[in-house]
């Protein structure tokens, strides 16, 4: 059995509030079916209150003691209770079996009102047809309808039979997962920092699981003693639900960068997200744990500097060695394999970074012998010069003459002048 | 066992007159390596495989077809850079995903490579783990601790699908540990 509430003549705001308010004192479960609508489920309710009529009695009187004056009815399936409360004032109980004949008085105009939207020209073709009460539609033959309607025409004639039966729409109160803390006594030592970190993060964590979400981004705040407040904000690349994962990507980035001043207190805030569901197979290969391969990155990150640990990612320019490292996303996870075959070598670069400044013996406008660092000798093979420029706008403005040449040991390296500052430098190897 | 012994068990370096072949059936799927004669099973998981020689000699273009053919398997790979000389152009060209790639530049620090290569051992997971050698001055390599070597051996066995490549130059002098 269903209730529907509906208050009349109320705008989006706080009538609509009250109305939720007064459906959550019965039912945690409510369906906000529009501004001046909710929906709850009463059959838990019948082993506490009793029958129907004694719930209605209660809710009337909840109600009358909010002074809200909204329509109540009672009924088998949501939608026509919806449609009941809708049209009547008062309170309206329909027995199991009686929602046909209940709903045969109401006009046509009350099916098309309803919250799933149909083709409003039905409505007038209904009307060419002579009909004007939803008995009139019931009472037609439903391969008939279907056969000049569709599927809407039977929707609607279903509606107004009262045999459409449907879950409720639920929507999940907005969470807010936030703890904070303000300390007795400064603490000038990250340990206890972070067993206090420990204690909030697990609370945050189970409150985020009982919700069936996890984390995206962590972010933490520090109140100083005598500094501005220190933010810290951890985006995670796959969502995280793990509490010690969290607390210890939180302790390697404040051992990185630890705060100026003594601790007075912290906040911590995490903005949830849908955790990422993935189906392992038993013939696909493994792949890392996302948390933990989280820590590692961050770990490793620490060591040789956060710049310099991610996944490559090829810029669109014709810069030469234009590239980015970005931060491991969810999407490495998800790959598919790639059944096509890949047998061909194909020639392959080692880049010196930063490049090995180069003495070049040029005769004839070809380079005949090569000096740099320990790549020295003489040219035996050559091919350019290869002109490129660009970005002329830019600070990453470059103007060079590309050669690959090889040399009398069998390497072949690639070399370039730089054309404005006319200087030789050897740019990689081939490998 | 003598350490010369373990590590001759778990490794397999990779010179092109002799390759060392697969045991008949081995424990684990290999990765399949078309395009790469020397290693007609493909290569063994969970072991060490060493792959080395001079310059132009194709350790890199070799390197790059094993990662295309891993992360083609929609495996997760990581390149740990010691000399930051990997260029992601190449590997693009070469057919390598990208996107399932960590690479790590270790700014020519060895140390700093070899944690990181523990690090990612231990985190388990990686298909392939690639410990970039290349261009590193002997008397640093001679400083690497054989204690590494057993540590490496044992995590790539633990953590089971594994495969390790260690790449560098070829060293003249012989040692009880083969990193060349």
């Amino acid at each position: 059995m269903y209730a529907c509430l509906y208050l009349p003549g109320t705008p989006n705001g706080m009538p609509k509030q009250r109305l939720v308010a007064l459906a959550r004192e019965f039912s945690p479960e409510v369906e906000h079916t529009s501004a001046d609508t909710v929906v709850f489920s009463i059959t838990p309710l019948r082993a506490i209150l009793g029958p129907p009529y004694q719930i209605a009695s209660e809710i009337s009187r909840r109600g009358y003691e909010r002074d809200l004056n909204a329509h109540l009815a009672i009924a088998a399936n949501a939608d026509t209770a919806i449609l009941l409360a809708r049209q009547f004032a008062g309170v309206r109980l329909v027995a199991s079996g009686e929602e046909a004949s209940q709903l045969a008085n109401l006009p046509l105009e009350s099916l098309f009102a309803h919250d799933v939207p149909v083709d409003p020209t039905l409505l007038d073709i209904l009307h060419q047809w002579g009909l004007k009460t939803c008995g009139d539609l019931a009472a037609l033959p439903e391969a008939g309808v279907r056969e000049r309607l569709g599927l809407a025409g039977v929707y609607l004639r279903n509606l107004a039979l009262g045999h459409i039966n449907r879950p409720l729409r639920i929507e999940s109160q907005e969470a807010e997962y936030e703890e904070q803390l303000e300390l007795e006594h400064p603490l000038d030592r990250l340990e206890p920092l972070f067993f206090l970190f420990g204690r909030a993060l697990g609370d945050l964590c189970g409150r985020l699981r009982s919700q069936s979400q996890a984390a995206r981004i962590l972010d933490a705040r520090l109140v100083l003693d005598g500094k501005p407040e220190y933010q810290c904000r951890l985006e995670f690349p796959v969502p995280l639900s793990d509490s010690r994962t969290m607390l210890k990507l939180l302790q390697l980035h404040l051992e990185r960068h630890s705060p100026e001043a003594r601790v007075m207190g912290f906040k911590l805030r995490i903005e949830p997200v849908v955790p990422r569901r993935m189906q392992n197979g038993l013939f696909l290969p493994p792949i890392p744990q996302p948390d933990k391969l989280q820590v590692t990155l961050a770990r490793i990150a620490g060591l040789v500097g956060e710049g310099n640990v991610g996944t490559p990612q090829l810029l669109d320019t014709f810069r030469p060695d234009a590239f980015r490292l970005t931060t491991l996303n969810g999407s490495c996870f998800e790959q598919k394999p790639d059944d096509s075959r890949r047998q061909i070598l194909r020639l392959s670069m080692r880049i010196f970074r930063p490049p090995v400044a180069a003495h070049v013996q040029v005769m004839d406008f070809v380079p005949r012998r090569i000096v740099a660092g320990d790549v020295k000798g003489r040219v035996v093979e050559w091919s350019g010069p290869w002109k490129t420029s660009g970005e002329w706008w830019s600070s990453h403005a470059w103007t060079r003459e590309e050669w690959d040449v090889e040399l009398d040991d069998g390497a072949l390296y690639r070399i370039y002048r730089d054309v404005p500052a006319s200087l030789w430098y050897v740019h990689g190897v081939y490998d | 066992m003598s350490v010369g012994e373990y590590m001759a068990n778990i490794t397999r370096p990779l010179s092109f007159p002799s390759i060392p072949d697969l045991p008949e059936s081995p424990d684990f799927a290999p990765l399949p390596t078309p395009g790469l004669p020397v290693f007609p099973h493909g290569l063994r998981r969970g072991g060490i495989t060493e792959i080395a020689g001079p310059r132009c000699s194709g350790r890199m273009a070799a390197i790059l077809h094993i990662l295309a053919q891993a992360t083609a398997r929609a495996e997760v790979c990581a390149v740990v850079d010691t000399n930051d000389q990997f260029h992601p152009a190449s590997a693009y060209a070469a057919r390598v995903n990208l996107a399932s790639l960590v690479w790590v530049r270790c700014g020519k620090n060895a140390e700093h490579a070899l944690r990181a290569a523990d690090l990612l051992l231990h985190s388990g997971g990686f298909g392939v783990v690639v410990l970039d050698f290349c261009d590193v001055k002997p008397r640093v390599l001679d400083r690497i601790p054989i204690s590494y070597c057993i540590v490496f051996g044992e995590r790539s066995k633990i953590r089971l699908p594994f495969f390790w490549f260690v790449v560098r130059l070829p060293r003249p002098k012989p040692r009880l540990i083969r990193w060349s």
